[in-house]
């Protein structure tokens, strides 16, 4: 069936001229089919017409202009913390961790290991040991063996977009973080676009 | 003294370093950033953060607004890239179980004061929950906010003939889903 909607938002707006409201009644009253789906949609948009303009109680709708004021003056300077710094590190790890643990392909292993040469010695060992920080946010949810899965995968892969996004101005980004769970405040759109998709990718989302 | 209420006259006097003229155009605006955001996300607390995170956003960029397009198409644009990379943020933190929604009892705050209301829009939340996000934010662009497949265009980048098909697949899903007897 064609889809009529448009016609039918028209007239139900108000946005037909008389010509074509003529017309389109004339429709209606010669399609059976055409009348049924037009009180259904009549039907529906009566209901959203009912809730759409309903007001927000005013002790809310007061609290926001002050809830923003509020947060945008308490803006705290956030204590540097270079442990912070490493768990998040090691909790982007692990999110390429669970989408390597996907991957089988030789070619974007052997693309990964190259990347990975372009760290210093000292900069992996101390993500290694810096490593454990972040089990523990996760310790409930993850399991030894998942845990010991993604700590082989960790040591052996890192992938492309994790390389980039752990270039050392990101690792600035992240010093200001004190809170591990609220690692997506600190990541930018274009982060959670890239984490987000390769996720969606890998069907794991 | 006549109080200017029209965006443009706000926005300058913003500009001109007039901090009140932010608070009305976010008093303004502040129900349809809400109610877009509520509608995307499906419940009170993320709107409310969305809302937060919006008005943040409008204040940095204000100054950078070249009317080009209306305030309002501007406002909706921030608004629903907010909620869409709100949505997919809250999807990691659930997948990674930093802050599982599943097992979340939300906060019911009353922000709605008709119960008769609250309760049809909970039901209408719930049926639009189901759909995919891509037609989600179509649906409630056109049967809520009204705005034409050229607005929406404009506010979401995408094709005219996707957004059609888009809505074609919402609407038919909406109607499977909403029992209006019960509403």
């Amino acid at each position: 069936m064609i889809n009529y909607e448009e016609k039918f938002f028209a007239y139900l707006k108000g946005k037909m001229n008389s010509l074509e409201k003529n017309e389109f009644e004339d429709e209606l009253n010669h399609s059976e089919i055409l009348k049924n789906e037009f009180i259904e949609y009549k039907k529906l948009n009566g209901i959203i017409d009912e809730i759409k303009n309903v007001q927000l109680n005013k002790d809310y709708s007061e609290s926001i202009i002050t809830e923003f004021r509020k947060r945008k003056e308490n803006k705290k300077i956030k204590i540097i913390s270079p442990t912070i710094k490493y768990a998040l590190a090691s909790i982007i790890i692990i999110v390429a961790g669970y989408f390597l643990m996907t991957m089988t392909n030789k070619e974007n292993l052997q693309e990964i290991k190259l990347n990975l040469e372009d760290f210093s010695e000292a900069e992996l060992n101390s993500w290694n040991s810096n490593y454990y920080y972040s089990t523990s946010a996760f310790e409930n949810n993850i399991d030894d063996d998942a845990v010991s899965k993604i700590d082989s995968i960790y040591k052996e892969n890192l992938s492309e977009s994790l390389v980039e996004a752990l270039s050392e101005k990101k690792l600035e980004d992240f010093i200001s973080i004190n809170n591990v769970s609220d690692v997506d405040e600190y990541l930018s759109d274009n982060d959670v676009d890239m984490i987000y998709n390769q996720l969606i990718n890998k069907e794991i989302l | 003294m006549h109080e200017i209420n029209n965006d443009f006259d706000l926005i300058k006097g913003f500009i001109n370093g007039d901090e009140s003229a932010f608070n009305r155009l976010a008093v303004k605006y502040q129900e349809k950033i809400y109610w877009h955001a509520r509608r995307m996300s499906g419940n009170h607390l993320d709107a409310d953060e969305i809302v937060q995170e919006v008005l943040i956003v409008l204040y940095k960029k204000l100054k950078t607004f070249e009317f080009k397009s209306s305030f309002y198409t501007w406002v909706f644009t921030i608004t629903n890239t907010r909620s869409i990379n709100h949505l997919k943020k809250r999807n990691l933190k659930n997948f990674f179980s930093l802050d599982d929604i599943s097992n979340k009892n939300f906060e019911r705050k009353d922000v709605i004061d008709d119960l008769e209301s609250k309760q049809k829009i909970e039901k209408i939340e719930s049926a639009l929950q189901k759909l995919p996000v891509k037609q989600r934010e179509v649906f409630i662009m056109r049967n809520f906010d009204e705005l034409s497949y050229e607005e929406i265009s404009r506010i979401t980048g995408k094709s005219i003939g996707a957004l059609k098909a888009n809505h074609f697949h919402a609407l038919n899903k909406i109607k499977e889903l909403v029992n209006y007897d019960k509403l």
